[in-house]
């Protein structure tokens, strides 16, 4: 029972990220973690994931976490009569988070266009990097010198309930969360981002792209023949492309197109 | 008992049935959740016997409960396909949904590999072309079929209790045939107490979207599809979305589909926003459902104030054919064949006087006629005289 309170304490911790070696996680604890089903349907701890650590810190006492006294938002009057402020979480609520997307503040700095528009990243040579750095927030620190778009601005929380924001990161013609070297945002960001917008669509606060559905009215009406008027009025459905299975028309085609390009 | 021929079989261990398993761990944990977080709110923290059982109702099991508003299967006693399938009702629904090529066809996100073309064409071609575009619009138009729910029954083909034992997961055997449609594929689930059986219809659904998925659809339903998330949508009058996720989502035989349907209808008919599903494939549905419950009323008040004459006269058409007994019904027997979408209605006023909205949005619409009529008379003195 003893080890089950420890592991307790350190899930719930919240100087978890600020630990380095002394941790050792079990592998599905690792996966479980890892899955968007997680993200979605989220397990009690408890259940699902076991911690083990060596640090002699964490098996001292249970209370450990309790102890512990994170830096509150800390405010420094200049010399100039400007305020200074150093907050405590590097990111900020949710509801803090919408409420600034409709302000002036907003407005002011980013204007009309997306939160990455104005944001360029530092790399060598002409094109960027295909893949943007895995994170700029450790712990509750800002580590990167340029930190991306999103985590340069601690009012901007990716949230499912967020949408302004969620809407910025998704393009409108094909309905997909903007890739990762259009946007700059760092690969954890982007991360959120998926499961943010997959569940604000789960729960219909967004709209999700989605196919016409046709019926062929024999299935469900079988006693249905083809003299009825019903029957005559359905219009055809548009021929489904199975696309594992390539018809004769397709295998000509390709072979057109290959001969055609022997000759060019 | 002679074996079904089955070609191009694909035996599935426990590969799919530990998939079947873990959703069906994993509906179960969502269940549980949401009853442990209902039952947590700090307002149904009593103890008491009688709020467990009502905790217990409200639960909203995953298909196995749900609150129908109209009775145990949303219909009345008359089955409501056969009353569809008759051609005038049929017809005038069609009629009815109206066409609007703005709203079958609106700027709505696709997927990357429908590409818009642009092409440079004659009159002639592009004659042709807008004719594909009307043929496609009847496609979008068609109505999503009207049923009532099914039941979900495996037949028992035999019980081998020699094999009972023998693997501890249920083995399911699908015939992986192209061209065959879900209904007709030959499904087979051995349990491990032997049984060899058919496959509910639920069951048949998740093994035919494990082969031949279809896009757009889920494993397990979404949440907006749940009360509380489905009445945010409708608050935002999201119905057409609603709907068009639901006929991705579920067969229309599915009591989940009726239900999400018949809640849509209602709502629509207590916000009387009639005109969010005008020119759409939920129209009609909806119109039949209005005529099946008797309801007509506020739908024939809002054709009428936007002049849709027509409409309401084939909308009380669809009364009489569902309730040939009725009093309208035989008034509008005795009217001449040749009898006008208003003489309908009028009919339907006879039969029904506590209408007082109807009445009097006929009478301003014989007014407007009038209105207009003496409008037109005095431009032609005015021409006339000069």
């Amino acid at each position: 029972m003893a080890a089950a309170k420890l592991t307790t304490s350190i899930l719930f911790s919240r100087n978890l990220n600020r630990l380095g070696k002394g941790i050792y996680m079990c592998r599905s604890a690792f996966m479980m973690r890892k899955t968007a089903v997680n993200q979605l349907f989220p397990v009690e701890f408890n259940q699902a994931s076991r911690w083990v650590s060596t640090s002699p810190i964490w098996c001292q006492k249970d209370n450990a976490s309790e102890e512990d006294e994170l830096d509150d938002d800390t405010e420094e009057v200049k010399e100039d009569g400007r305020v200074h402020v150093t907050f405590a979480e590097a990111k900020a609520p949710v509801e803090e988070s919408i409420a600034y997307m409709q302000s002036e503040v907003f407005k002011e700095r980013y204007g009309d266009y997306p939160v990455y528009f104005y944001y360029r990243r530092n790399h060598k040579g002409n094109t960027p990097p295909r893949v943007t750095r895995r994170t700029c927030i450790k712990g509750n620190f800002v580590t990167a010198g340029n930190p991306c778009p999103i985590c340069r601005d601690r009012f901007l929380t990716v949230d499912y309930r967020n949408l302004d924001l969620l809407k910025q990161f998704v393009s409108e013609e094909t309905g997909e969360v903007l890739k990762v070297h259009q946007t700059g945002v760092c690969r954890k960001q982007q991360k959120k981002l998926i499961f943010a917008v997959e569940k604000a669509r789960d729960l219909g606060f967004m709209r999700a792209p989605f196919h016409d559905r046709y019926y062929n009215y024999k299935e469900y009406y079988p006693h249905l023949t083809e003299k009825d008027v019903v029957l005559k009025t359905q219009p055809k459905p548009p021929r489904p492309r199975d696309r594992r299975f390539l018809t004769y028309m397709d295998m000509l085609t390709k072979k057109y197109l290959r001969e055609k390009l022997k000759y060019q | 008992m002679a074996a079904p021929v089955v070609r191009n079989v694909s035996i599935t261990l426990s590969q799919i049935c530990r998939n079947c398993s873990l959703l069906q761990s994993r509906a179960a944990l969502c269940i549980k959740r949401y009853s442990s977080s209902k039952s947590t709110d700090s307002e149904n923290r009593d103890t008491s016997k009688k709020n467990e059982e009502k905790k217990e109702k409200d639960v909203y099991m995953l298909y196995d409960e749900f609150p129908f508003r109209n009775g145990p299967t949303g219909w009345k006693d008359k089955d409501p396909g056969p009353l569809f399938l008759n051609p005038k009702v049929y017809n005038s629904l069609r009629k009815m949904t109206g066409f609007d090529l703005e709203k079958l066809f609106p700027q709505r996100p696709y997927p990357r590999h429908f590409k818009p073309k642009f092409r440079i064409v004659s009159d002639e071609k592009l004659q042709k072309l807008e004719g594909g575009n009307m043929f496609r619009a009847q496609q979008k138009l068609q109505m999503p079929p009207v049923m009532l729910p099914r039941t979900e029954e495996s037949t028992v083909i035999c019980h081998d209790t020699c094999i009972a034992g023998l693997y501890n997961s249920k083995m399911v055997i699908t015939d992986l045939m192209v061209n065959t449609g879900s209904r007709e594929r030959i499904i087979v689930i051995r349990e491990p107490n032997g049984v060899l059986r058919t496959p509910t219809l639920r069951e048949r659904d998740r093994i035919t979207q494990v082969y031949f998925p279809r896009p757009g659809r889920t494993m397990m339903m979404s949440r907006m599809f749940y009360p509380e998330y489905m009445q945010g949508l409708l608050d935002r009058d999201e119905h057409q979305y609603l709907l068009d996720r639901a006929c991705v989502q579920f067969e229309p035989d599915d009591p989940q589909f009726i239900r999400i349907c018949q809640e849509v209808y209602d709502h629509l008919y207590e916000t009387r926003k009639f005109d969010i599903l005008r020119s759409t494939r939920h129209f009609g549905p909806m119109a039949f459902y209005y005529a099946y419950y008797d309801k007509i009323e506020r739908l024939l008040v809002d054709m009428i104030q936007r002049e849709f004459i027509q409409d309401a006269g084939s909308l009380v058409k669809v009364l009489n054919e569902i309730h040939p007994d009725a009093k309208c019904a035989q008034i509008a027997m005795d009217l001449t064949p040749g009898a006008t979408a208003l003489e309908l209605v009028k009919a339907y006023l006879e039969a029904n006087s506590e209408h007082k909205l109807l009445a009097k949005a006929v009478e301003d619409y014989e007014k407007l006629l009038e209105h207009r009529q003496k409008e037109s008379e005095r431009r032609e003195r005015g021409l006339k005289g000069r």
